[in-house]
């Protein structure tokens, strides 16, 4: 029997504990988790999300604090069981093969030390577990015959109405992946919180782990990792953590440690961990614990296009469009980016109620106008100086502060400039009123943030080693955004989960045992 | 006792629309005093429902007034929805938000004294769901009071509830709101204006 200790119960810690169970080994795994338990599916949070805008996570939030100018944290990730997946948007592109030679081919930031195709299989398989609809022949980046679980979403006719202005700027469109069981969604719009788990959460996941494994599987929450506890400097013995519930220290000991708290989360604890032996905290000899800092800036630009005899609207919930033409290796040295685009009716029906306003008024109002939005992710470069380190104090989970050192790339400002004008001509093309079109450009936060563990062939470079072990040590491991050497133009839950499936045929190949 | 009349001229300089007021009768809305002072007195000025933790299910004649405002709305709304059918729905959910905490229990039957209080001493259901939907009074922490506990905590959420889980949408000819349940996901047609 080999134990193992999952710090974290987001999607990584998730997608590893089930991908290690289900094997022949003789696992006894137990997930550390910050935050409280959290019921997936609930039908009363599901009503309460409903009729009064119930913002259901607000408890499991960063504490208010002075967020650093160019990186917030507050409100994009959740301490929780399941994490951030509580609340994400689902979106799940694959990164593409020139995302991971970055440094080759710009000479910016780090190249991995894996490659794409290293990748596509592991690809392949979490995009089954984590229940993904997609396009299964669009080969951009190639799948190499691998079939998405669920077929595309159909384009919406408001879809149609941003694909004609698309083809109008010679500009390439496909189909959204996202992570929505096709069979399950009754399509309630209410994704935030879905009734029915159709929208993947790593919440619901780890239900039906603790449902399947109850004898091998155990979850405590409320129970943040403030230690990793190491016998001599290669192994370590298991971690320390808190009880909020008791308000005492604990410990446990385990075969194997994984770190899977996120970007921020997971160097801090690095970093507190110093001992003797890592006086800067464990794998940081070479100073890359907490560095290279980097996000997603999300830009977005709506107008207004008069008319809207068909009434059309948005999905509820989520994209069907998405457009990657600037997602490619030759917008890779200005920052790619990706975007997808709405129309909305102006359908808030019970707020006309409640304001008055008589049928025939809301009946012209639908039809007299829609608003098309347009929305994207655009890929950061790190400055030298971006940085997570501790902060002085301990947050309300139990958990040492954060303190955030970051700076805007020059190249990013100028392409982002580049990029929302793109957006104004798209929406103008698409008929909206130019004196009306209005846009936004947000820096990144902690949803996508990612590097600070990095991954790299030699410990000088990084921060743990391409099966994701902590350089130096035998049986220590950060699984989560943290490792990303780079994040491109995608989302990073997808690859955070291919990573842990790969990691866990590491593991379960004897990875772990060297030293031992 | 010495009332507080509102005619139709004052309604409609209080913001309720002509739409509205066609649906209700030419008699003025009167409210006494003592209706004023019993709707504007102090519950609470906490987010969460007062008393919480106190659990229980509506009674039929309590659940008969708070659905008062549902016909209200359908009506004057012309929304058409098959309301006998939809009874049912709110009903159940009605019982999710009182049987466990954070239970809406008491705040609904709060509402209700104010419904019954309304409807003795008006002409009628719509002249008192008129009154307390959008009269407007001038005093501090008008949120914090009886009626704009219900105003926030009961109505609100009961016309939110009731525009998709009533299908009450579709007589805008809308195929599709936020909290209905749509359809297959995988059966675009099903839920939305042609699948292109």
């Amino acid at each position: 029997m080999k134990s193992i200790i999952i710090v974290g119960s987001g999607v990584a810690g998730v997608t590893l504990a089930r991908q290690l169970l289900k094997t022949e080994n003789d696992y006894q795994i137990t997930i550390l988790e910050a935050g409280p338990d959290f019921k997936p599916g609930d039908y009363r949070l599901w009503l309460d999300q409903v009729m009064a805008d119930v913002d259901l996570y607000r408890e499991f939030v960063d504490d208010p604090r002075a967020e650093n100018e160019h990186f917030g944290l507050r409100g994009s990730r959740l301490f929780v069981k399941g994490g951030t997946t509580n609340h994400w948007g689902g979106l799940t592109p694959r990164l593409k093969p020139e995302d991971f030679e970055l440094k080759s081919r710009t000479g910016f930031g780090a190249d991995w030390p894996i490659n794409y195709d290293d990748m596509a299989p592991y690809y392949a398989e979490a995009e089954i577990l984590l229940g993904i609809t997609g396009d299964s022949e669009n080969d951009d980046p190639p799948r190499y015959g691998a079939k998405y679980p669920f077929p595309p979403t159909a384009f919406t006719l408001g879809d149609v109405l941003i694909i004609e202005a698309l083809k109008s700027h010679d500009i390439s469109y496909g189909h959204m992946s996202i992570a929505r069981d096709g069979n399950r969604c009754i399509t309630t719009g209410t994704c935030n919180y879905c009734p029915v788990n159709a929208r993947y959460t790593a919440l619901y996941d780890l239900a039906q782990l603790q449902d399947e494994y109850d004898d091998k599987l155990t979850l405590k929450t409320e129970s943040p990792v403030t230690t990793i506890l190491m016998d001599g400097k290669k192994r370590t013995r298991g971690v320390s953590f808190l009880n909020l519930k008791t308000g005492t220290p604990d410990s446990m000991e385990a075969d194997v440690v994984i770190v899977c708290g996120g970007t921020i989360e997971s160097a801090k604890l690095l970093l507190s961990s110093a001992n003797k032996d890592w006086t800067d905290g464990i794998g940081n000899d070479s100073g890359h614990v907490g560095r290279h800092l980097i996000g997603h800036p999300v830009m977005d630009a709506s107008g207004v296009r008069p008319g809207n005899p068909d009434k059309l609207d948005g999905e509820l919930g989520f994209s069907s469009l998405i457009s990657r033409h600037f997602d490619s290796p030759e917008y890779q040295h200005k920052g790619k980016m990706w975007f997808s685009g709405g129309v909305g009716a102006n359908s808030s029906l019970e707020r006309q109620i409640l304001s008055n306003v008589s049928r025939a008024d809301m009946d012209a109002s639908l039809i007299s106008e829609m608003r098309i939005s347009l929305g994207g992710e655009m890929e950061q470069f790190e400055s030298p100086e971006n940085r997570v380190s501790l902060g002085r104090g301990t947050t309300r989970h139990g958990l040492p502060t954060t303190e955030i050192e970051v700076g805007v790339h020059e190249i990013n400002i100028k392409t982002r400039q580049e990029h929302m004008q793109t957006f104004v001509e798209i929406l103008k093309t698409a008929g909206c009123k130019e004196d009306g079109i209005e846009g936004n450009v947000r820096d990144p936060d902690g949803a996508h943030a990612s590097s600070t563990c990095r991954m790299s062939s030699s410990d000088g470079d990084g921060v743990v080693n391409p099966d994701l072990q902590v350089h130096g040590t035998d049986n220590l491991y950060v699984c989560s955004n943290a490792v990303f050497p780079s994040i491109g133009a995608a989302n990073p839950t997808l690859t955070v989960s291919a990573l842990a499936a790969r990691l866990a045929e590491h593991i379960g190949a004897g990875g772990a045992d060297e030293g031992a | 006792m010495s009332k507080l009349s509102i005619d139709r001229r004052q309604l409609l300089k209080l913001g309720l629309s002509s739409g509205v007021l066609a649906s209700l009768p030419f008699a003025c809305i009167s409210l006494t005093q003592d209706d004023s002072a019993e709707l504007l007195q102090f519950i609470s000025d906490s987010d969460l429902p007062v008393d919480e933790t106190r659990t229980g299910v509506l009674s039929q004649d309590e659940f008969d007034a708070l659905s008062t405002l549902c016909r209200y709305v359908n009506q004057a709304w012309e929304l058409d929805a098959d309301m006998p059918l939809y009874f049912g729905r709110l009903r159940a959910d009605l019982q999710f938000k009182t049987d466990e905490a954070p239970s809406y229990l008491t705040e609904y039957e709060n509402a209700v004294e104010l419904v019954n209080l309304l409807v003795s001493s008006t002409s009628g259901v719509e002249q008192a769901w008129a009154s307390l939907l959008f009269s407007e009074f001038d005093v501090e922490n008008f949120s914090s009071t009886k009626l704009g506990r219900a105003r926030r905590f009961v109505f609100a959420e009961l016309i939110t509830h009731q525009i998709p889980m009533s299908g009450a949408f579709k007589s805008f000819g809308l195929w599709n709101y936020s909290g209905y349940f749509g359809g297959a996901f995988t059966a675009p047609e099903s839920y939305r204006k042609g699948a292109a």
